[in-house]
């Protein structure tokens, strides 16, 4: 059997003796009390204040804490303020605020999870900052405590208080978010957001930005935040959305460069090519930013861009065609592609173009444009720094059987000659030249091109592989 | 008896079966996740309309089917749209479900303010995981709020593709960390690991590699703080015995290099080539043999995406459980195994003379049916795979990445490299390229940086500067020496901290990481998924195991890691965990902030098949592989 109705029922009954004392002399029968409800007998006791009393019924209830204990304790600290408000008004002789924060704070140390920061509040309201403040000093949950200084608008005396002894603090209010919300409330701004900051929790600091947002103007607000870089950068986070010229302003301010290159970057992005130029006038800032930053190589690159808009402005008008969405390698495929050699060169030296490079860009416009005199021609009349295999690839790629064995003896390397064979499909003709070159490494290349259907040259290969690994053995 | 007990799984890798008593999985986390969402449903009395976001709603497949769904009222369901106004339907409740993410909300600010006058449902907001301050503040602004009858939070924030896998999908959390500094990431992966904590009990130990993870560490400690005291000091945690004893958390960015390898697993290259989203791929179809009753259902739905075949590529599929963690170079073998043990079986039915053994047969036919479509299905894909990888591109690629590993060429620029830049190749695939080679040799020469950011802006366009820019903020490009701290400031510290990172050969050396006689079809060192490469994190991983981080035999490697390293020890009132006697063994979890790939995965599985009292669960913000990593720097 359950146990638990009968203790449940012995607890019940003892209270009720309880009250019944002669010193309390609340005579209720146990129907009584279930109408009435132990919240209300709660309340009644509060409104006696029995302290004493009313806290070993909540206990001997088990009720839980938010709706027992912590309550009663809030009630009994809210009437001694009341108390010492009173007496201030009537000059009567009374407690400081200090000795009466050291005696609600003591109290409040024996139950955890008891709110200082809403005992705090009530001080304030009552027109005692300075004992809201020493109480909310021990108010564990640091957002409570930062929202209720924000809320007492102690800005200067917070940022001070909340520097010079911010681990003490937080020994003393355990529960952050509470601290800072009832900072926040306090008006205490800084030290709301010194709170948050130290809480890690970035939903908290956004909570007090957005609060310091309405209530500060801009100036200020990015002042207090640079004393915060992990508040700083969330707030850079939320203008991103909100006020992307703000950010601008903020990262010159800063002197981040790279922030501002990456904005102009991005406007030029935007910009599109419908206004050519006003991606010029990004890409001249983003180029400012980046010789700030000490890196040339970028600026080079984006000066080049906007003298290349200019040329690809020009185009435009002469070929009929888009051209300033192009890259610069794709304005000298479409230029040498098309039989514009003149203008393709003049770009090449301006630009300064790497030779290998220009000789990859020129192969394969040629090959595009079906060139293959033109092809013939360019491979005649110097020595191709990138090698022959290139010009094999691209008749391959165009279908030009008759094309690349012209190419094909120009070849000095045998890596090249076997690729070059791999490529139009002479695969044995490739193994051969592999193993003839003692090369393993390219046997297994053109292995792996093997299919089933080229399943007598794989073991012709296997054979090979052997005889060299036995050669090398010897 | 199942395909995977034939006699192909005598080599698998695969971790034993989910179904074997007392294996710790991330099903316990489903389960969690799925009497959250009930009970959350719950809470909303009568029927009701989900109104939510693609993303989402294919996230939440991996918790619970509509049928369930509907078990729980949900009676319509609608995609989140900007610009739509609130759909129509008899219910009693309308839920705006969104992830957290501001702008997500403007879709649901657009719905509310379609709400007619006249409408008598009620409508709420919600956000997964969190209700964020920021997410409050827009409906707010947009003065939407009091059309709503509630702003709510829906804490799911692991999604398990697999009985040992599970990440939070948040593929933006290393894009926020690196190019923006903003470490709103490492509280959400503090977050989430407070929840396992609360699913699985509070593990005795937390280590932690890098300065993301001790940063993680300590929020998850302050976290636990607050609630402590938020609950007056009870502990609800710290007295259920743990099913995870020990919880490692490690940052992406200790071994940024590993991501940019192309892995070398099934799985791997699945993703590779295909790209895995939520546990399932997208082939070509017309490469896979057609059912004939796939053919006739020709709803509109099918021919819209009448060219790709979606397959789901989990753990519950027998033959992928065992090809997956492969090097794709026993694949073929182990596929053709398979299929010659499936025929060796169908051919069992000509020795089957009395009825009883036809009966028997007769039984396992759906059985064999399942496994026949399974190889089919994996010997297409195994076919695709291969199509690629014997292209002339990627041999090149591969090439390249062993040359780079290998420091062949640290001096001047790589030739293929050049080649590939010149060709106007993908420009991820040759950022890649630059970026290993740049983290290999300790940095680029000034001249060779030069020539590789020009000649790729010249070839691409100046569009790419930014990504060029991002990549080289997050360290994965830079400047050899000292002139590397002028220029663009970069924002992971612990890689700027030129000398005390130490340069890839010397952590090659203390680790082992290249490895030259490596078996593919039978490895016996995880440095198989990469053919020749152990990832970094993979050997911290093993070193943990043996002999443990601490001990004086590693003591040198272990100085050489970029980053903070420490213990945090529980304090709790049970001893230890559950013991290893009973033949059980120890759930390690992983969690990997910033991302982890498949071919990682597979190589922590293989750890965990050759250690004797451990298992490794994996955790992750997110899975990734190079081209997700690279693009997602410079993707707003």
């Amino acid at each position: 059997m359950n146990a638990q109705s009968f203790v449940d029922m012995c607890r019940v009954l003892r209270v009720l003796n309880a009250i019944r004392e002669r010193h309390f002399g609340i005579s209720l029968t146990y129907e009584q009390l279930s109408k009435l409800t132990v919240a209300v007998l709660v309340d009644r006791l509060i409104a006696r204040a029995q302290w004493p009393l009313v806290i070993a019924v909540c206990q001997h209830l088990r009720l839980p804490p938010e709706d027992g204990v912590n309550r009663v304790l809030g009630h009994w600290a809210c009437q001694k303020i009341e108390e010492l408000k009173q007496n201030r008004a009537a000059g009567r002789a009374t407690t400081d605020s200090a000795k009466l924060a050291d005696v609600i704070c003591r109290k409040f140390r024996e139950f955890p999870g008891v709110s200082y920061a809403d005992v705090a509040q009530k001080a304030a309201e009552c027109e005692l900052n300075e004992l809201a403040t020493l109480l909310l000093e021990n108010e564990p949950q640091i957002d409570r405590q930062v929202r209720m200084l924000l809320k007492l608008d102690q800005r200067q005396k917070a940022l001070s208080r909340a520097t010079e002894s911010g681990d003490a603090l937080l020994e003393n209010e355990p529960q952050i978010d509470r601290q800072v919300r009832m900072l926040l409330k306090l008006d205490q701004r800084q030290k709301a957001l010194s709170r948050a900051t130290e809480s890690g929790d970035p939903d908290l600091i956004y909570l007090v930005i957005l609060k310091l947002k309405q209530a500060m103007d801009k100036a200020e607000l990015n002042l207090m935040l640079r004393k915060f870089p992990d508040a700083f950068i969330l707030y850079t986070q939320l203008l991103r959305e909100e006020a992307p010229n703000h950010l601008l302003a903020l990262y010159r301010q800063e002197d981040d460069f790279c922030n501002q290159a990456l904005y102009h970057l991005d406007s030029a992005k935007a910009a599109g090519t419908f206004d050519v130029r006003e991606k010029q006038n990004c890409l001249a800032e983003a180029e400012k930013s980046m010789s700030a930053v000490k890196e040339e190589c970028y600026s080079q690159v984006l000066n080049d861009s906007i003298k290349l808009l200019k040329h690809q402005a020009q185009f435009e008008e002469q070929f009929g065609q888009p051209f300033t969405e192009l890259s610069l390698r794709s304005t000298i495929v479409w230029l040498i592609e098309h039989g514009e050699n003149g203008p393709a060169e003049n770009l090449r030296k301006e630009f300064r173009v790497g030779d290998k490079q220009f000789w990859w860009w020129k192969i394969e416009a040629l090959g595009k444009g079906g060139r293959w005199q033109e092809l013939e021609a360019f491979a005649k009349a110097k020595k191709s720094p990138i090698g022959y295999l290139p010009f094999v690839e691209i008749c391959v790629k165009y279908k030009q059987m008759s094309e690349w064995k012209k190419y094909l003896q120009k070849m000095s390397s045998h890596e090249h000659q076997v690729m070059a064979n791999i490529k139009t499909g002479d695969l044995t003709n490739a193994a051969n030249i592999a193993f003839q070159n003692n090369d393993d490494h390219l046997l297994n290349r053109v292995m792996s091109h093997c299919g089933p259907q080229n399943r007598g040259l794989s073991e012709q290969i296997l054979t090979m592989k052997q005889e060299l690994a036995k050669k090398s053995g010897k | 008896m199942t395909p995977s007990a034939g006699p192909t799984s005598a080599d698998s890798l695969s971790a034993p079966s989910a179904q074997s008593s007392g294996r710790v999985t991330m099903s316990h986390m489903r389960d969690a996740n799925r009497r959250m969402l009930f009970d959350f449903l719950r809470t909303f009395d009568g029927s009701k309309a989900i109104v939510w976001d693609g993303d989402l709603t294919k996230q939440f497949t991996l918790i619970a089917g509509f049928s369930e769904l509907k078990e729980h009222g949900v009676a319509r369901m609608f995609p989140l749209k900007a610009g739509q106004a609130a759909p129509q339907c008899d219910v009693e409740h309308v839920l705006y479900m969104t992830r957290t993410s501001t702008d997500r909300v403007r879709a649901i600010i657009d719905n509310v303010r379609g709400v007619r006058q006249d409408d008598r449902r009620r409508h709420h907001a919600v956000f997964v995981p969190d209700s964020s301050t920021l997410c409050r503040h827009k409906l707010k602004e947009a003065g939407v709020h009091e059309r709503l009858e509630s702003v709510k939070e829906l804490a799911i924030r692991f999604y398990s593709t697999d009985a040992d896998v599970a990440t939070l999908l948040a593929p933006r959390s290393l894009p926020t960390l690196l190019t923006r500094a903003d470490w709103s990431p490492l509280h959400e992966v503090a977050l989430a690991l407070d929840q396992l904590e609360t699913v699985f009990g509070q593990a005795t130990r937390v280590h932690y590699m890098g300065d993301w993870a001790k940063k993680t560490v300590e929020l998850l400690g302050k976290k636990r703080e607050q609630d402590a005291i938020a609950r007056g000091h009870e502990q609800t945690t710290a007295n259920q015995i743990p099913l995870i004893d020990d919880i490692i958390v490690i940052d992406r960015w200790i071994d940024p290099l590993t991501p940019l390898i192309t892995q070398l697993t099934y799985e791997g290259l699945i993703d590779e080539l295909f790209g895995i989203r939520y546990g399932t791929a997208l082939f070509p179809k017309d490469r896979f043999f057609q059912k004939n009753q796939e053919k006739t259902s020709s709803s509109a739905a099918a021919a819209a995406d009448n060219k790709t075949k979606k397959v789901a590529l989990t753990s519950s599929d027998d033959l992928f459980t065992e090809l997956r963690n492969l090097n794709f170079n026993a694949v073929g073998l182990t596929l053709s195994k398979h299929i010659k043990y499936l025929s060796e079986q169908t051919e069992e039915r000509h020795k089957a003379i009395t009825v009883r053994e036809c009966k028997e047969f007769v039984k396992r036919l759906p059985e064999l049916e399942v496994a026949r479509d399974a190889a089919g299905l994996h010997t297409t894909i195994a076919e695709l795979i291969k199509e690629s990888t014997t292209s002339k591109s990627f041999l090149d690629t591969i090439q390249c990445e062993q040359e780079i590993l290998n420091c062949l060429e640290t001096e001047r620029p790589m030739p293929y490299i050049e080649e590939a830049i010149a060709k106007g190749e993908p420009f991820i695939k040759v950022l890649r390229l630059i970026c290993m080679h740049s983290l290999v040799s300790d940095g680029l020469k000034a001249k060779v940086l030069d020539q590789y950011r020009r000649e790729l802006l010249q070839s691409y366009g100046h569009e790419y500067a930014d990504t060029l820019v991002q990549v080289q903020r997050a360290g994965l490009i830079r400047e050899r020496g000292e002139a590397g701290s002028r220029g663009i400031p970069l924002t992971y510290l612990s890689i700027s901290r030129a000398g005390q990172t130490a340069a890839f050969p010397a952590l090659n050396k203390a680790f082992r990481l290249l490895v030259s006689d490596v078996n593919e079809k039978s490895p016996n060192d995880a440095s198989y998924v990469y053919s020749g490469y152990a990832p970094l994190t993979v050997r911290l991983c093993q070193y943990w195991l043996n002999p443990g981080w601490r001990s004086p035999a590693v003591a040198d490697p272990m100085k050489r890691v970029p980053g903070a390293t420490g213990v945090v020890q529980r304090a709790t009132d049970i001893g230890p965990g559950r013991s290893v006697a009973d033949g059980i063994k120890r759930s390690v979890l992983v969690f990997f902030i910033g991302g982890v790939t498949y071919a990682e995965i597979s190589a922590l599985r293989f750890l965990s098949s050759k250690d004797e009292n451990y298992e490794f669960l994996i955790a992750s913000t997110h899975i990734l592989n190079g081209d997700s990593m690279l693009t997602s720097l410079n993707d707003e």
